[in-house]
């Protein structure tokens, strides 16, 4: 089976507490987790490696 | 030391630049960007006890192989910031050319041993030519999971594999140490690769990703994986220009599990770095542990804020699922 759909098959079966804390993230609100990404400096490194060309 | 000018400055000490000002031109502008990728190889020769000085040629052949990848990069993804919009697409092929040479020039004209000059062009080498094969499976844009692998293997790894090898090397390292550094950085390559692909999906208005339907890691996944919305998300990605359809698809990627995933894979790479990162002994390792640290930070600060596990019960956790 691929990596994905065996980490979806087990993601809500919350095995574990790193599958629990994995599967929170599901419920977060879209707008949050958008901000809190470019709050945590997410964006900053996407823009940086964006134009790296490398990357992306 | 200011790096962008040393390295500019080293730069334009070959006869080229004087030649072709042009060259001179896209050197300088580049640098303005302050890059901090240029920074890679003078961290690593540091953390062996080396002046940075010493690596300025290492930073100056990463800095000239970066400005021809992204002399052609821009091309392939038709990015309205390229360089060929003003000069051409013939000319900026030309000047790619002239960078990625200029690079092993670099390394071939410094003061270093033979061996390390050796060594050293020869990583440069091979992470062009890596990259410009992962370039033409990208332009391919893959569409399952193990395609999506070997374009990041081939494309974002060896770079940063390079960036960190070239330190290595001109910090005088043994070759075995250099070779684990290498492998440190194509897997810091990785999961830079990773969060450029959440910034790209997440970000509003609707990214050039997007728009021209490449396959990031969060969208191979909601349009791949059985998950109850994924015919809703495949339909929604048909018109995503529109910001209803793009907030919608953004928060199934959110519902489904594709920003976990993304999460899960970015940990599993962190912990295969800290591996190597234990069985090297560098004489200042905590520059190197804080540049890997830097790209988990966010999510451990994502887990702390939806007052989620704390990080070292997350990251034993993570290792069981790994072995699995």
């Amino acid at each position: 089976m691929d990596k994905m759909q065996s980490f979806y098959d087990s993601l809500f079966q919350f095995e574990t507490p790193y599958l629990k804390a994995l599967a929170a993230i599901t419920r977060g609100d879209r707008k949050q987790l958008s901000a809190l990404l470019s709050d945590l400096g997410w964006q900053s490194w996407g823009e940086q490696s964006q134009r790296t060309g490398v990357i992306g | 030391m200011d790096l962008y000018q040393s390295t500019v400055d080293y730069l334009l000490d070959f006869p080229i630049f004087g030649e072709w000002r042009d060259m001179e031109l896209i050197l300088r502008r580049a640098a303005s960007e302050r890059p901090r990728d240029w920074e890679l190889p003078i961290i690593l020769c540091q953390a062996f006890g080396v002046s940075p000085k010493k690596a300025i040629p290492a930073s100056a052949a990463l800095a000239c192989g970066q400005i021809s990848i992204i002399l052609v990069d821009d091309m392939l993804d038709n990015d309205p910031r390229g360089e060929y919009h003003h000069i051409g697409h013939g000319s900026a092929a030309n000047f790619a050319l002239a960078f990625q040479a200029a690079g092993v020039d670099s390394i071939l004209g410094s003061r270093s041993s033979s061996k390390v000059r050796r060594e050293a062009a020869n990583s440069l080498n091979q992470m062009m030519y890596r990259t410009a094969f992962g370039q033409e499976l990208d332009v391919k844009n893959p569409n399952d999971e193990i395609s999506y692998w070997r374009v990041v293997e081939n494309k974002s790894a060896p770079f940063y594999g390079c960036a960190f090898q070239l330190g290595a090397l001109f910090g005088e390292a043994p070759t075995e140490t250099s070779d684990s550094l290498k492998r440190l950085g194509g897997l810091y390559g990785e999961m830079i690769q990773i969060h450029d692909d959440l910034n790209d999906t997440m970000a509003e208005p609707a990214n050039p990703d997007w728009l021209q339907k490449r396959k990031t890691l969060p969208i191979l996944f909601a349009q791949t994986v059985g998950h109850a919305e994924r015919e809703n998300f495949v339909r929604l990605c048909q018109n995503i220009t529109s910001a209803d359809a793009l907030q919608e698809a953004q928060a199934i990627l959110i519902r489904c599990g594709a920003i976990s995933y993304c999460i899960d894979r970015l940990l599993h790479r962190h912990q295969a770095a800290q591996a190597i990162l234990d069985k090297i002994t560098l004489p200042s390792k905590g520059t190197v542990d804080s540049l890997i640290d830097k790209l988990v930070a966010p999510v451990y600060k994502l887990f702390e804020t939806l007052g989620l596990q704390p990080q070292r019960d997350v990251t034993a956790s993570a290792a069981v699922s790994q072995a699995r």
